[in-house]
């Protein structure tokens, strides 16, 4: 079964493409076993991540980008984050709306993903599908974040190179994002720039930039002015995506961040591994009840009894 | 603060006896009661405390602004409405054999249904037309399917209203081109068009071009429409699709008169006179089931738009 | 291991009136499901393609046009070439009750006439997912 699936992405079929990143999205058991036999087709695709307020025209910007990229005859893939609901876990995503054109072209593949709880504007699955996209040999890879704010960062770990879009008329939006998102973005784009405002926002973000710490390697994050509606300053952002891009591989900046990319990965699934053990640990035969017990009847001491069991964890743990 | 009329003391006493006695042994089935737009209905209405000078500038009489009362001073009294029943389905030829029938029973007027191609700029060839032919309206593909349609039909003597918005401009050249065939001066014609674009953004869904160019499509008919056929309803400005898409009585009107008020703004930007065309402007509301609420509406609808013509927009004739 | 079920809404043909098939994915979400919504104006290559892409489970159309009896089967008869054997397709709007059982012949197995309370789709999704999890 997984052979088939590997086989299927690796010749660009999407069914399997699109299968594999259900079984990422579900944490089926197989899916490290998938991971790790696309392992080996990776590291071909340049990974970017667009990020902005609810309603800066991300995915309409992104359809024109698109357009760009086809007439280069770049293959590109999507992955247009939605937020699920807290409450009832469903979602409706529909990111996809704005890039209807894109549908039935071969060269294009799109996915809709439900954020599932994980924060930080993308899904658990977001990363290890961009390794299943990245495999099926799609030379872009673009992930639309969530859009809502501060918290919105984690998209940098997982992208070669952030896009923040903004636009104007948000008030005093950029001031409250300047904290937290626009230390990310490496590229800056000025949507819906056929508005009045437009430059006003421009010389803004020059402002926080100029506020804004020595980057890695001293690189000026560029400004670009588009209009998705009236399809004005594309080419432009296009062309100056790929010059940034080329330059953060000569700078060594590219290698530096996905290295970075790995150690964080690395950390996180390893701290999760651990956690879902320990979990698991302490839920089976109600263990934690009688610890509690042990220590209201003061029948023991809190670090004496933690440190034990620890040393427990960590045995079985190895046993395993 | 006043003494209290007689009218709420007695109130104030009916409460205190009357209702208290009823509502001790019967509670009402609610504890609030609304209509359909969610406006709370109270228990009992009292005569409204205005002054004859209020009631003068709000209310006034039938046929004079502000027009709360109705637009004739006599309304169904004196002459009653055009009849017509949407009609049109399959070809021109089955759709003119209706159009006779209709008309044969007493009809005024008549009403046309176009199929969705042709709503939405279709031939019936065209590969996106499957299914849809025919259906929920008449297919007109060219001028020869027009001369049909009225074939038989003197177009001095009825008047036509056309349930078409985006390609309004083709169909009501081809309607003065089939007049013109049977010999009828265009400046007899009597009739409307939809014409509005901006309720199908909203609403309905049978757009084809972007607001911008939509709109000048329309004002060039609004131009053409008041030196050639002088006659001719331009425009039917539409809340009942809003309404039937799921708002409220109060946002079925303003998004309305906000639909109208842009008209005529882009009309008067591209040097129209707002008296040469604004009498032309006829409006479509939904007649929904709460009988008061929908009393109200065409009261404050009408009210609101005569203010606004003469407030906002200085014009000085009436509507024909 | 956390399955989600997913549907793809949408409406094939010309018809504009979308307020039914908002409605349905508005209340597909609330039910904890995952919802794609493409909108109108879709032709059923785009719809295929989409339910491929997003690996939904259901595909939801809606029409009120009259255009159904071509264009829904057509929807089943692409998924079925594409080897989307699994998805299953079902569909609400203005159907004359006489077109029903030729569309169940076709492969649409659920039609939902105007009136239909929402939980009747919710349980129509819940009956048949068992059949989808994979």
């Amino acid at each position: 079964m997984i052979g088939k699936l590997v086989n299927g992405i690796i010749h660009g079929e999407t069914r399997s493409i699109a299968r594999a990143i259900s079984w990422i999205e579900n944490d089926v058991p197989q899916k490290e076993e998938l991971i790790d036999a696309l392992f080996e087709h990776t590291g071909r695709a340049q990974v970017i991540g667009i990020t902005g307020p609810p309603g800066s025209g991300k995915s309409s910007l992104l359809d024109r980008i698109i357009e760009q990229e086809r007439k280069r005859d770049k293959k590109i893939a999507v992955l247009a984050i939605d937020p699920s609901s807290p409450f009832t876990g469903g979602a409706i995503l529909g990111d996809r709306l704005r890039m209807q054109k894109h549908t039935v072209d071969a060269g294009v593949f799109i996915r809709s993903m439900a954020s599932r709880g994980h924060l930080g504007g993308v899904a658990g699955a977001t990363s290890d599908s961009v390794k299943v996209l990245d495999a099926a040999g799609f030379d872009l890879i673009v992930i639309e974040t969530i859009g809502v704010g501060q918290t919105e960062i984690e998209v940098m770990n997982i992208a070669d190179l952030v896009m923040l879009v903004l636009v104007p008329g948000l008030g005093d939006e950029i001031q409250a994002l300047k904290a937290g998102v626009m230390e990310i973005g490496d590229i800056f784009v000025v949507n819906k720039a056929d508005k009045e405002e437009a430059n006003r926002l421009k010389a803004e973000i020059e402002y926080v930039l100029h506020l804004k710490s020595e980057d890695e390697k001293g690189v000026k994050s560029p400004i670009f002015m588009t209009s998705a509606t009236e399809n004005t300053g594309i080419e432009e952002l296009v062309n100056g995506l790929h010059e940034y891009m080329q330059r953060m591989g000569e700078n060594g900046t590219l290698r530096e961040r996905r290295r970075r990319r790995v150690t964080l990965e690395l950390k996180k699934i390893i701290t999760a591994k651990i956690e879902a053990h320990v979990h698991k640990f302490l839920e089976t035969g109600n263990n934690l009840d009688v610890w509690i017990d042990q220590i209201l009847r003061k029948k023991t001491s809190p670090y004496k009894l933690i440190n034990e069991k620890v040393i427990q964890i960590l045995k079985e743990l190895k046993e395993k | 603060m006043g003494k209290k009329s007689l009218i709420e003391q007695q109130k104030a006493k009916w409460e205190g006896t009357t209702l208290k006695k009823v509502l001790e042994r019967f509670p009402e089935q609610k504890e609030s009661f609304s209509t359909s737009s969610w406006l709370p209905v109270e228990r009992l209405y009292l005569p409204r405390q205005m002054s004859e000078e209020e009631y003068l500038e709000h209310i006034g009489f039938p046929g004079e602004y502000p027009f709360t009362r109705g637009v004739q001073p006599t309304m169904y009294r004196g002459r009653f409405w055009t009849m017509r029943q949407y009609a049109g389905f399959g070809t021109a030829e089955e759709s003119n054999q209706r159009y006779k029938y209709l008309l044969s029973q007493g009809q005024t007027g008549l009403s046309v249904a176009f199929d969705l191609p042709t709503q939405i700029g279709y031939d019936s060839d065209d590969p996106r037309s499957v299914g849809e032919v025919g259906k929920v309206g008449v297919a007109i593909d060219s001028l020869e399917d027009m001369e049909i349609l009225f074939r038989g039909i003197p177009l001095d003597k009825v008047s036509t209203s056309m349930t078409i918005n985006a390609p309004a401009a083709v169909l009501l050249a081809f309607y003065i081109a089939v007049a013109q065939k049977q010999g009828v001066a265009k400046e007899q014609l009597r009739g409307t068009i939809q014409n509005d674009i901006l309720k199908e953004y909203i609403a309905r869904g049978t757009y084809i071009f972007p607001p911008k160019p939509s709109l000048r499509l329309i004002t060039n008919i609004f131009e053409y429409c008041s030196k050639e056929i002088p006659r001719w309803n331009t425009i039917s400005i539409s809340g009942y699709h809003i309404r039937e898409a799921g708002s409220t009585a109060v946002q079925e009107v303003a998004f309305t008169l906000a639909d109208g008020i842009e008209y005529v703004k882009a009309a008067i930007k591209v040097g129209l006179d707002v008296d040469q065309f604004a009498g032309r402007l006829s409006f479509f509301f939904n007649a929904h089931n709460d009988l008061f609420e929908e009393i109200a509406k065409f009261r404050a609808a009408r009210r609101i738009w005569a203010k606004i013509m003469k407030e906002k927009f200085q014009a000085k004739k009436r509507s024909p | 291991m956390s399955r989600k079920i997913r549907i793809l809404i949408s409406k094939p043909g010309l018809d504009g009136h979308d307020r039914g098939a908002k409605y349905i994915a508005r209340a597909l979400k609330d039910a904890g499901y995952e919802v794609i919504y493409m909108g109108i104006r879709q032709s059923p290559e785009a719809i295929v393609k989409t339910a491929i892409q997003e690996d939904v489970d259901f595909v939801g159309l809606s029409l009120l046009s009259g255009a159904h009896n071509e264009l829904f089967p057509e929807v089943v008869r692409l998924l079925r070439e594409q080897g989307a054997n699994d998805v299953i397709v079902f569909g609400g709007g203005v159907i004359p009750q006489e077109d029903i059982s030729f569309l169940k012949e076709q492969g649409i197995e659920a039609i939902f006439t105007p009136g239909t309370p929402i939980q009747k789709v919710i349980e129509f999704i819940e009956t048949n997912k068992e059949r989808v999890l994979h």
